[in-house]
């Protein structure tokens, strides 16, 4: 062994402290990728101690190495085959027995193990009382007591692991494994010396031995793979031993093994593990009373809810306005120093690139409280209690408890939405959610509603309700919202029923005891995700962005026609009126110009072209070009109204003239049709794309994109029809 | 020896779904120490759940039973909670 580069793995369960303890190993050094064909991250990093260069390798959290998720197969899968020189697991030390599981576990992978007995504090102040020396000789393994969050016994964690990396097969003789009995044990030992005979499989043969009990078909194809012509000999013995181990106990032999490790550890604890006090989980206790009420909780969660949102918005929205004024001067800025020599150039930067992904930058603010407000919940240990308030009630759509919180961040914006299915196991759960997630009507669409029921529902109050006001466009704007929950229960109804058919995954999951949030807990759950949100959507957006830009501004308008606008402006200059009046004229000079460029572009022409095909729903070319606009990003929908109707809607006035231009020309139908396309048809380019980045292909994105356009299409259509034929009877 | 394993399990027989033995969890009250009897699911599920601690046989405590929240039961000192799907599926004894 090269004695100064080593790989280390960092083993443990979730809510051990891991992450936090693998920042304060690695520092900045540190950088997270993908293991191939999956979504789970691969953190790594390293650090320099006594000579020594580490790489650390930060294995997901699991509470075993089964196979019954991705995060299990990736973590064994990197013990087996990328041979770590010592795996490091850290323990809740407040939590021992389960904990103790894992390392159960990996002692039988038959892996240099070093545990860190973390929130060794946390420990402490609940009054556990461990004999480290004595669980580290019953074990064979050093032990280190560490608090992560202060950064606490990492030297000596350090020093303990260099000294393992350097004498790894001494400690790996020092190990003990699991003692299943005296009926299970001779049973176990002589299929692990069946394996052992195979060569690949003799470093690690208990391990495989084990598995191959269990029942792991993982480990059986492994075998098949490494050891073809021993491996149906070794898998007719262990199917035969299987079976003998159910008849004598009358539960698979996975449980039985499972049960036997408990018992293991169990009496390695008694010998070890005082209790002085019983003062376990009674603060946690006292607040579940509350927050877990059964009338309370409910309305305490949805307040909270509703505070996390305020919040955002109250704080973010004016940061998110500042930005954008930015971001207009930055345009503006741009133009004028190319004006004169004008150039595409110009205009893609300024119009594509500057006001397209500008659009996304400027909603960081927002996110990032979103975020933060959402890691103060989960970080305390709240988040978790919270779905299961609402397992029930998910649980008759077809629905997850854990997908509410995905789907109440979709409420203010889709992409977070996606990114927050990671905490659900399956695929299928998490698939599920982001496909019906933008039918969760987003922040984005909220001005286009309001602008439309401005425009074409008049206010009337319809009753009152003590001092408050029920006034209708309230009700259509709740409405809009209900129609989008409405269908996303139908869609997982259907989708549950048909592609992604399966049980429920039954909800378990281990209690956090309530935890004051650190710092540094938060800021990585924080920027991480709003980083990612920043580099992923900004990307792809950047290129869908140029593209619609390119659609926007070619082809240009033709000489004949610029040179016509620009005699009408050469006109209104000679004509020397008052300075305000030539201002206004050359201002509906421009707008009229920008409209005419519009309908002769790429865009205008594809909106004119599949203007019979949105006829149905009631939509005219113009409305079309508009929602074709909205592809990239929905708050679009309304400047490309602006446009097409030749009004400016940055300035307060013309917003109104669009106001009354909306109101002249449709009809509230129309009006009621433009909101519910809005808001079921194709997300925005930044939901696409991390909903590819989160399914992990291309496909399942493109179908949500198609569905959700074809199934607005088609409601959109119906509604626009009947309500004609509504009107039409009652004139009649 | 290292950890004294617990006594061998008595051979118990399979039990079938007419046949389902032990009470219901939900019929247990808050407080109360039960003992698990049988999960009624399937073999993944079963494992899943003694890997987390619930072994056949394991002595845990009702900590809360949540309608709406979470059904809260102590095992080995860990918190776990349960869904709605998982309640109706383990069967205890009283201890």
């Amino acid at each position: 062994m090269n004695a100064t580069q080593v790989t280390i793995a960092l083993a443990g369960n979730p809510n051990s402290g891991k992450t936090t303890l693998f920042n304060a190993i690695t520092g900045s050094q540190q950088h997270v990728g993908n293991y191939p064909g999956v979504t789970v991250e691969k953190k790594q990093g390293s650090r320099q101690h006594d000579g020594v260069d580490m790489n650390v390798v930060d294995l997901p959290g699991t509470y075993s190495l089964t196979a019954y998720s991705v995060e299990e197969v990736l973590a064994r899968n990197f013990i087996l085959e990328e041979n770590p020189h010592v795996v490091v697991d850290i323990i809740d030390s407040s939590n021992l027995e389960r904990n103790l599981y894992l390392a159960t576990q990996l002692l039988e992978l038959g892996v240099p193990l070093v545990l860190a007995f973390n929130m060794s504090d946390v420990a402490r102040a609940r009054g556990y009382a461990i004999s480290v020396q004595r669980l580290s000789k019953l074990l064979g393994v050093p032990i280190v007591r560490t608090v992560g969050h202060r950064s606490t016994g990492i030297d000596r964690l350090l020093d303990t692991v260099v000294e393992v990396a350097r004498n790894g097969q001494v400690a790996l003789e020092r190990q003990r494994t699991t003692d299943y009995g005296s009926e299970l044990e001779p049973h176990v030992e002589q299929l692990t010396a069946q394996v052992a005979q195979c060569a690949p499989l003799a470093r690690h043969a208990r391990w495989f031995a084990v598995k191959l009990l269990e029942g792991d078909e993982i480990t059986a194809k492994r075998i098949r793979q490494l050891c073809p012509e021993r491996a149906q000999e070794l898998l007719t013995e262990a199917d035969h031993l299987r079976r003998h181990i159910e008849g004598l106990f009358g539960d698979a032999a996975e449980i039985i093994l499972a049960d036997r490790r408990y018992g293991f550890i169990s009496g390695a604890c008694t010998d070890s593990v005082k209790q002085t006090v019983e003062t376990r989980h009674e603060r946690s206790d006292r607040i579940d009373s509350v927050l877990l009420n059964r009338w309370v909780g409910l309305p305490i969660f949805l307040v909270l809810m509703y505070l996390v949102f305020q919040l955002t918005f109250w704080v973010g929205g004016p940061i998110v306005d500042l930005l954008d004024a930015g971001k207009e001067l930055l345009a503006e800025g741009i133009r004028s120093m190319g004006a004169g020599h004008g150039g595409p150039l110009i205009s893609l930067l300024a119009d594509g690139i500057i006001e397209g992904v500008g659009a996304v930058v400027v909603f960081v603010p927002l996110i990032l409280l979103l975020f933060l407000g959402i890691a103060v919940l989960e970080d305390s240990g709240y988040m978790a209690r919270a779905a299961f308030l609402l397992d029930r009630m998910m649980h008759r759509i077809g629905l997850h408890g854990k997908s509410f919180i995905p789907m109440l961040i979709g409420f203010g914006c889709t992409v977070p939405g996606v990114l927050a299915t990671r905490t659900l196991e399956t695929r299928r759960d998490r698939l599920t959610t982001i496909l019906i997630l933008p039918l969760m009507s987003c922040g984005a669409r909220l001005p286009v509603y309001a602008m439309i029921i401005g425009a074409l529902f008049s206010s009337r109050t319809l009753f009152y309700v003590g001092p408050l006001e029920i006034n209708n466009q309230g009700l259509w704007l709740m409405g809009i919202y209900l129609v989008g929950i409405v269908l996303a229960v139908i869609a997982a109804k259907v989708l549950r029923k048909t592609l992604l058919r399966g049980e429920i995954t039954p909800l378990v999951m281990e209690l956090p005891p309530y935890r004051m949030p650190t710092l540094k807990g938060l800021a990585v759950h924080t920027l991480q995700p709003t980083w990612y949100y920043l580099r992923k959507a900004g990307t792809i957006i950047l290129a869908i962005v140029v593209v619609l830009w390119a659609m926007k501004t070619y082809p240009q308008l033709p000489e004949t026609s610029q040179a016509r606008f620009d005699a009408q402006s050469r006109a209104i200059l000679a004509a020397r009126s008052a300075p305000a009046q030539t201002q206004a004229k050359l201002h509906e000079v421009r707008l009229l110009r920008h409209r005419a460029a519009l309908q002769h572009s790429t865009i205008g022409r594809v909106g004119r072209f599949i203007a019979p095909a949105m006829a149905p729903c009631g939509f005219d070319w113009k409305v079309s070009t508009a929602l074709l606009g909205s592809l990239a990003a929905k708050e679009v929908f309304i400047g490309q109204m602006g446009v097409i109707y030749a009004v400016d809607t940055d300035t307060g006035q013309g917003a109104q003239t669009l106001h009354d231009r909306l109101a002249s020309t449709y009809t509230p139908l129309q009006g009621l049709c433009i909101m519910l396309f809005i808001l079921i048809a194709s997300p925005c380019i930044a939901t696409v794309a991390v909903t590819v980045r989160e399914s992990g292909s291309w496909k399942w994105a493109a179908f949500m994109w198609g569905y959700l356009t074809l199934l607005a299409w088609v409601v959109t259509a119906v509604v626009y029809q009947a309500g004609t034929l509504i009107a039409a009877w009652q004139a009649g | 020896m290292f950890g004294r394993p617990r006594e061998p399990m008595p051979p118990r027989p399979p039990t079938g779904p007419q046949h389902q033995p032990g009470r219901a969890l939900s019929s247990a009250k808050v407080g109360e120490d039960v003992k698990l009897v049988y999960v009624d699911g399937g073999k993944g599920l079963q494992h899943r759940l003694a890997e987390l601690g619930l072994t056949p046989g394991v002595r845990f405590r009702i900590v809360a039973k949540g309608s709406p929240g979470p059904f809260i039961v102590s095992v080995k000192g860990a918190r776990m909670m349960l869904g709605h799907g998982m309640v109706h599926r383990i069967r205890i004894a009283s201890v």
